[in-house]
């Protein structure tokens, strides 16, 4: 999936811009307002969504290897978590959509492309 | 309490009456009573709160006298202790600021002989009352809290120079040292430990792992524990994480190492821990993990393999979400 796509799909702004040469391919979303669920999840290459707001969500994106945070629920990040993300070069958006919402709104692009891989949906 | 300053005598009590302001020693429950209030008021008012002075204010807290177990015996010995406390009371009453060093306060109380003194904010209104209890209490208190702090600095010497003895040649050593509570440095140890595997060329799953072992240690000592040091070792073939912290264990550490299992509370919960995840996951993102948790602190040490046998190990084991 394209990262764009997803941005888009969730009428996302951008609160720090991805780097030129980000990788601009998402494999997977990680959905969740708990930092341990996203330390414990096993995906590749995704992009965190999450109502937490603190410096603390970089730090895991950035243990995780995740491609980028989306904050959901229109929250504003206080600005060490944006300067944490400028420095750890992880992209930061925000969408007024509940992370629910948020997961509806994905759930076709994420279906398509587990049907184009041939991955049963879980 | 008689206290002579002298320079040879000068003793952590001392320091601690220099250290000390008026607002950290006085007491801050008052018992007042209104002018309007009788001698017999303040007798039983004293009797039943066991105090040897009464302020006696207006308007709440604008302090107008003071009533003494001396005026009340006055009034009795007048036979008066029906009057109102406003005929007996002292009113031109020796009070102190609540910001001036409780040194001055102390030298005040025993060049004028006094019990106890009012205290007053910058705006004239009282917030106290000190007595000489007040001040014994306040500077045994800090150098309880002062002992303790040099206790805690033998006990991370000790551990210091532990650390130094497990240095070895082509060992590269990390560590961290960190505070109870402290989450704005959580990450600080994951960072470094996820570089330095890095540089060393491992592969990304490899790197994950470690970082993710790494973060979950630190906020474990920041979150649960009165502080400790994370440390890592990276040899050729692997890296140790080594976690200790000064306490207070785990009770239970087979609940402890069940998933969902959290002794979190709510303030931690908000910032998006305590999902009883975390020692779980710190098992499975390594390929050798032990853990002991007395009460004198948890020690946790965990081997990552720069090249695991197997890598399907750790996919299997590890949770699957439904999103």
């Amino acid at each position: 999936m394209e990262l764009q796509e997803i941005i888009r799909l969730l009428n996302a702004e951008p609160l720090v811009a991805p780097e030129p040469g980000h990788p601009s391919s998402v494999h997977d979303v990680c959905a969740a307002d708990l930092l341990s669920d996203i330390l414990a999840t096993k995906k590749r290459d995704f992009v965190i969504l999450t109502g937490l707001v603190t410096p603390q969500v970089i730090r895991v994106a950035e243990a995780t290897d995740a491609l980028g945070v989306v904050i959901v629920r229109g929250k504003t990040p206080p600005e060490a978590t944006l300067e944490a993300a400028r420095k750890s070069r992880i992209p930061v958006w925000r969408c007024s959509m509940q992370l629910f919402e948020s997961c509806v709104a994905l759930a076709p692009l994420i279906e398509e492309k587990r049907t184009k891989e041939g991955v049963a949906p879980t | 309490m008689r206290m002579r300053i002298d320079p040879v005598t000068y003793t952590p009590f001392h320091e601690a009456l220099y250290d000390l302001r008026v607002r950290d020693a006085m007491s801050k429950n008052l018992i007042v009573l209104g002018p309007e209030a009788t001698m017999l008021d303040a007798q039983i008012a004293m009797r039943d709160h066991r105090i040897s002075g009464i302020p006696i204010v207006i308007d709440g807290d604008k302090l107008v006298g003071l009533v003494s177990i001396q005026d009340v015996i006055e009034a009795l010995v007048a036979n008066d202790i029906h009057a109102p406390v406003g005929k007996w009371m002292t009113e031109k009453v020796y009070t102190v600021r609540e910001k001036i060093p409780l040194i001055q306060a102390v030298k005040e109380l025993q060049k004028r002989g006094f019990g106890r003194l009012p205290v007053l904010n910058a705006e004239d209104r009282l917030v106290g009352m000190l007595t000489n209890n007040d001040v014994t209490r306040a500077v045994m208190l800090r150098l309880n809290e002062e002992a303790r702090a040099a206790e805690q600095r033998e006990a991370d010497l000790m551990a210091r120079s532990m650390s130094a003895t497990q240095e070895r040649p082509g060992i590269e050593r990390i560590e961290i040292r960190v505070e109870p509570m402290d989450l704005d440095a959580a990450g600080t140890f994951a960072g470094l430990v996820k570089k330095a595997v890095k540089k060393r060329g491992v592969s990304p799953d490899v790197a994950r792992r470690a970082a993710i072992a790494a973060y979950e240690a630190e906020v474990n000592v920041i979150l649960h524990s009165m502080g400790g040091i994370l440390e890592a070792f990276l040899s050729d073939q692997d890296i140790t994480i080594l976690s200790r912290d000064r306490g207070p264990g785990i009770p239970n550490v087979d609940e402890a190492m069940k998933e969902g299992f959290s002794t979190a509370n709510e303030v931690v919960r908000a910032l998006g821990f305590g999902a009883g995840m975390g020692l779980p996951n710190m098992k499975r993102c390594s390929d050798e993990f032990s853990i002991s948790a007395p009460a004198s602190g948890t020690t946790v040490t965990m081997k990552i393999l720069f090249n695991p046998p197997s890598q399907a190990t750790h996919q299997e084991n590890a949770t699957e979400e439904k999103t």
